[in-house]
């Protein structure tokens, strides 16, 4: 061990006290504590530390404990997998059918082809929207959707409902992780459906007004 | 099923038979709480994060491909559950106000001897408790788990050096933080 300094010598003590530690680097310890009082003194202090953590046995929980882990286990799963899929059944029920829902204001755009005049140059949608009720909207956006392979069959007020609930609050579901995450809150989970149950005609013509600005240049 | 091997009752999970994963709870529940309560303070939170390690682990058990152990593989979710759930710990204890506790009732029922050995027990897991992180894993890992510095390394995402003196320094803070406590009681 000579030639080898005490502060690495130092950190061999640990496993040496706790009988970790292996040859040759076990006796080179040995020889090194044979001769270097510094180290012997370390030595016992460790010693003395090991001992009283050995003593201090934290005591385990008992049998009852671990055969509860397993139906606890089972309980915290299934909460899991009923928010996942209530998270999934939000994606496809609304933030896909709106994506469908832009797409048939879009192919809207395409289909007709409205005279420009100052204002609809400003605004391209205006002279699309205008004398398009809420309800006809919707259904042409539910029109798209069929022609797109979604999971869940979906109602002409659900569809008016899922194109409303984000354009109304100004925002788009599931922008990043983070907003993906805070709707597996049940919380909020509730708080959206509330807000789809509560829309009225008057959202409708709010969600058309927002819809046009949105899609205007 | 106790019967099979761990990859056997995988292969059975990946093949759509869940009661497997129950075999596999039952197996290695005790070792998973054991991790856990080294790193965490206390049994509610050691409890909080075996929970969340089989959950964790029912979700990416299909992906396993038996690069390791399976016991090696729920390890590594172990510890990094527990250092998360640590660091969430810290930051909620720096915006909480100090909370005062009176243990006196317990203590005042039993014998002398039981009461200087818990409270033996709760200054050592205090200790632990009070290192910092990587001196706490690196102790817990060496110590109560008895793992190869280079299992510990690859655990803690680090290189093998430095992991002695780790371990060097984190028995000699524990030892003098009892020593401090004897020193004032």
């Amino acid at each position: 061990m000579s030639g080898v300094h005490t502060e690495h010598i130092e950190y061999l003590l640990p496993d040496y006290v706790t009988g970790k530690l292996d040859e040759p680097l076990r006796s080179g310890v040995e020889s090194h504590l044979a001769e270097c009082a510094e180290c012997r003194v370390e030595h016992e202090i460790l010693q003395d530390a090991f001992r009283v953590i050995a003593e201090s046995t934290v005591q385990g929980p008992s049998r009852a404990y671990f055969a509860g882990v397993l139906p606890r286990l089972w309980d915290r799963l299934e909460q899991t997998e009923s928010l996942s899929l209530f998270t999934r059944s939000l994606v496809t029920r609304f933030a896909l059918p709106l994506a469908a829902g832009v797409l048939a204001i879009v192919v809207l755009l395409h289909l007709r082809a409205p005279s420009y005049d100052a204002e609809s140059a400003h605004n391209p949608l205006r002279p699309v929207l205008q004398g398009v009720g809420s309800e006809e909207l919707a259904e042409i956006a539910l029109e798209q959707m069929h022609r797109q392979s979604f999971p869940n069959s979906l109602g002409e007020n659900e569809t008016s409902a899922l194109l409303a609930a984000p354009l109304l609050t100004g925002r788009d579901f599931f922008p990043d992780a983070e907003s993906l995450a805070l709707s597996e809150d049940p919380v909020l989970g509730e708080a959206v459906s509330d807000e789809l149950e509560q829309l009225s005609d008057a959202d409708l013509d709010v969600l058309v007004a927002r819809l046009s600005e949105r899609i205007s240049p | 099923m106790t019967d099979r091997s761990d990859l056997e009752l995988v292969q059975l999970f990946q093949n759509g038979d869940e009661s497997a994963f129950n075999h596999l709870v039952l197996r290695y529940q005790e070792k998973v709480y054991w991790v856990a309560r080294r790193f965490m303070n206390d049994h509610d939170n050691a409890d909080d994060v075996t929970q969340e390690v089989f959950t964790r682990a029912y979700g990416a058990l299909n992906e396993f491909r038996a690069e390791s152990s399976l016991y090696t593989w729920l390890y590594r979710i172990t510890v990094n559950i527990a250092l998360n759930s640590l660091r969430r710990q810290k930051i909620r204890e720096f915006f909480r106000f100090e909370e005062v506790f009176d243990s006196a009732d317990t203590q005042s029922v039993a014998p002398d001897e039981a009461v200087e050995k818990q409270e033996a027990r709760a200054l050592i897991e205090e200790a632990i408790a009070r290192l910092p992180a990587k001196q706490k894993a690196v102790f817990v890992l060496r110590y109560y788990e008895e793992l190869p510095y280079g299992e510990i390394a690859k655990l803690l995402k680090t290189s093998v050096g430095g992991l002695k003196a780790n371990y060097f320094h984190a028995v000699k803070k524990i030892q003098e933080y009892v020593r401090r406590a004897h020193g004032t009681h």
